[in-house]
């Protein structure tokens, strides 16, 4: 007995795209920058600014597949969050930072809090925990009312230890001042907040949707596998019946990490008030190929066809 | 009325201020840093520290090194230990619930006088019940025991033994008629775990504390007078074991989720708690109260000497319920803070305050002393009187 849990809505290229990463993503798992080779980091930003071209619904079976692998890959969090807000800001800061996503000098950190309460904490001058690279170029952090894009040596964020091996965790408590300097940039204007628990929430929700599709597939081989009473312990109604909404966690060797062997917890934390301010937005639907290499990387693309 | 003559609030007064005098100071920091060795010395201390009153183990007699207080009472220490935010006993539980609740009932005169006052002052002891296919469906038991000329011998594999990297002994289930099925045919022994044939492997945790092992047994001797109760008749006493997981002991537990919803509860006002997440926090608060009082009506019927039956499983079920739902309201609330990791790995997994790994831990809670599912069963059978689930064939897949 076999389920397919697989990519089951998706057109037959990006399904091939959500295969082949998750096999990537098998081999690269504890690797930050995972991807960085095939042209994921530049996905959605266009080839004049270094980028990979497409849109960024060609990120999204990527990202439910670092999911899937519990991958450390933050190209979710610096291209399908940082990249996107950018694109839509456009003008300078994207020109800046844009072709630093694609060749993969500039990763991110942000907050997981809702930004809303985040931003009051910041101007309330306290501290807040962030996630994403373990090494960020950049902070994208809420401000009263306003987002902001700053320089990490700018507010020294200090690592701290993450129960999740394939997540990076930060503390930093910058300064009114220190947002408000002349190396602070604003994003996106008076919606940004707003913006960003949208962006957030989906990169969040793909990667726990991967997560899920995996932990699922676990524990129907479990109750499968497992007797007791003389049989599976999935042919029980009260097994049965408890797996599927139970299975929303998941855990499976880790990536490398420091401290003593263990498996690891694919996290994901989100504020249950989080929701989308407005009507969700459909993408046009986008067909892509990721066969081709891009002459000045040498690396495989996504192009839009 | 306790046996001074006070009143039950006089009582809670009294232990309170003991345990505000004598709980260590700062331990919580001073433990993370502990080796392993260190921690257990620090765990022995304090042991030592609650025997002066009878505390570490009030509901075991007198005479063998416990407090001797009434079920009532037993709560009342249990409850404020937790409520003082002392430190908790997860080393030792074995020594002090199973052991005097096993030998009490089913020991020989020698083997009381010889095991449960050593086990209230520290001796470990472990459990080798759980076989890897033999979890839920423990009657299942296959590990051997043979006879011998001065005893047994009893090779095989138990899964699931808490703490048997420290334990001098262990509570061993195994089957002594091959031809035999089910709960007949299993006898109860002390297996003595410093011999040849004994090999202790950790499992590490998904927590990353290494609390469960593994036993091998290979040929491991047991004397004849180490078997508890009649040879076959192992299944009624272990009964009397897992009974002594469900007394007052509790009460320390979901008074340690009151605590927990407090500690949350701080951390929320700093992080500027919205509505909804107050009103959640009200709810789980309320459901502490409920579960409070459902180990109430458990403790007097225990202490009238009835199976609580039903209801110890609903208390069981209910507790490891709302532990879940605690862990995953504060992991959600907290958000990433939750994911940092403390320096401790000397206890994190329940009520720790290292919120992520209390919440793997809290999925445990609902698989240990008989899963919710074996739980549930138990609750529509003997407290609502349905019919029983009706068998599949053998191996069959639906």
């Amino acid at each position: 007995m076999s389920v397919d849990l697989s990519y089951g809505g998706l057109t037959g290229e990006r399904r091939d795209i959500a295969e082949m990463a998750e096999d990537y993503l098998g081999k690269s798992s504890a690797d930050p920058m995972a991807g960085l080779d095939l042209g994921w980091f530049g996905i959605g930003i266009d080839e004049e600014r270094g980028g990979s071209g497409g849109t960024f619904a060609d990120l999204a079976p990527i990202i439910e597949a670092t999911g899937a692998r519990c991958a450390a890959t933050t190209v979710g969090w610096t291209t399908g969050v940082l990249g996107r807000l950018l694109v839509e800001t456009g003008g300078r800061v994207a020109d800046e930072w844009l072709p630093r996503i694609a060749d993969g000098s500039a990763t991110v950190a942000l907050p997981l809090a809702d930004p809303a309460v985040a931003g009051r904490t910041v101007a309330a001058g306290g501290g807040l925990v962030l996630h994403g690279a373990p090494d960020p170029a950049v902070l994208l952090l809420p401000h009263a009312s306003r987002l902001v894009l700053v320089p990490a040596d700018q507010v020294d964020p200090r690592p701290v230890a993450s129960v999740d091996g394939s997540r990076f965790l930060h503390r930093v408590e910058p300064s009114p001042g220190s947002l408000e300097a002349d190396w602070s940039v604003e994003l996106g204007g008076a919606g940004a907040v707003d913006r960003l628990r949208v962006l957030v929430a989906q990169v969040a929700a793909l990667d726990a949707v991967g997560a899920t599709r995996k932990a699922l597939g676990a524990t129907l081989d479990y109750a499968l596998e497992r007797h007791q009473f003389g049989r599976p312990i999935g042919s029980f109604q009260a097994t049965s019946t408890a797996a599927p909404p139970r299975s929303s966690c998941s855990s499976w060797p880790s990536p490398e990490r420091s401290g003593p062997p263990r498996t690891t917890l694919r996290a994901s934390h989100w504020p249950p008030r989080w929701r989308a301010p407005g009507p969700a937005r459909s993408s046009a639907a986008t067909r892509c190929s990721c066969t081709g290499r891009s002459a000045s990387a040498g690396r495989a693309v996504c192009t839009r066809i | 009325m306790n046996a001074a003559g006070s009143s039950e609030t006089d009582f809670r007064a009294e232990v309170a201020a003991w345990f505000a005098e004598h709980t260590p100071r700062d331990w919580v920091q001073r433990t993370r840093s502990m080796s392993a060795a260190e921690y257990r010395e620090f765990q022995l201390q304090w042991l030592a520290t609650l025997n002066t009153r009878g505390y570490a183990a009030p509901g075991v007699e007198r005479k063998w090194g416990g407090g001797g207080y009434p079920a009532r009472e037993q709560a009342v220490v249990y409850e404020e230990w937790a409520l003082a935010e002392a430190p908790g006993m997860e080393q030792f539980v074995v020594s002090l619930h199973h052991v005097p609740g096993t030998f009490g009932m089913a020991g020989t005169p020698a083997q009381q006088e010889r095991y449960i006052r050593p086990a209230l002052n520290g001796e470990g002891w472990c459990q080798g019940f759980s076989e890897p296919g033999s979890g839920s469906d423990l009657a299942s038991l296959r590990l051997p025991a043979t006879a011998t000329e001065d005893g047994w011998e009893a090779s095989g594999q138990k899964i699931w033994s808490s703490n048997a990297e420290n334990a001098r002994y262990c509570l061993l289930l195994a089957r002594t008629d091959p031809e035999s099925r089910g709960s007949r045919g299993i006898t109860y022994f002390v297996l003595d775990m410093d011999q040849p044939g004994v090999e202790v492997r950790p499992i590490r945790q998904n927590t990353g504390y290494a609390e469960f092992c593994e036993l091998f047994l290979d040929r491991a001797k047991i004397p004849a007078e180490n078997v508890i109760g009649e040879v076959g008749q192992g299944w009624a006493v272990a009964q009397r074991t897992l009974a002594a997981e469900r007394g007052p002991a509790g009460f320390d537990m979901i008074a340690r989720l009151a605590v927990t919803c407090r500690q949350i509860g701080r951390r929320l006002d700093e992080n500027r708690a919205s509505a909804a997440e107050r009103r959640e926090l009200a709810r789980l608060v309320a459901r502490v109260a409920l579960v409070r009082s459902l180990a109430l009506d458990a403790a007097d019927l225990l202490a009238t000497g009835s199976d609580s039956g039903g209801l110890a499983s609903l208390l069981k079920l209910s507790f490891s319920e709302l532990l879940h739902d605690l862990m995953n309201f504060a992991t959600v609330a907290l958000g990433a803070e939750s994911l940092i990791e403390q320096d401790n790995s000397n206890w994190r997994g329940f009520v720790s305050g290292d919120w992520t790994n209390d919440w793997l831990g809290s999925w445990g809670w609902t698989i240990s002393a008989g899963t919710n599912e074996i739980q549930r069963n138990i609750i529509g059978e003997k407290l609502l009187g349905l019919p029983r689930e009706p068998k599949a064939a053998a191996g069959a897949v639906r």
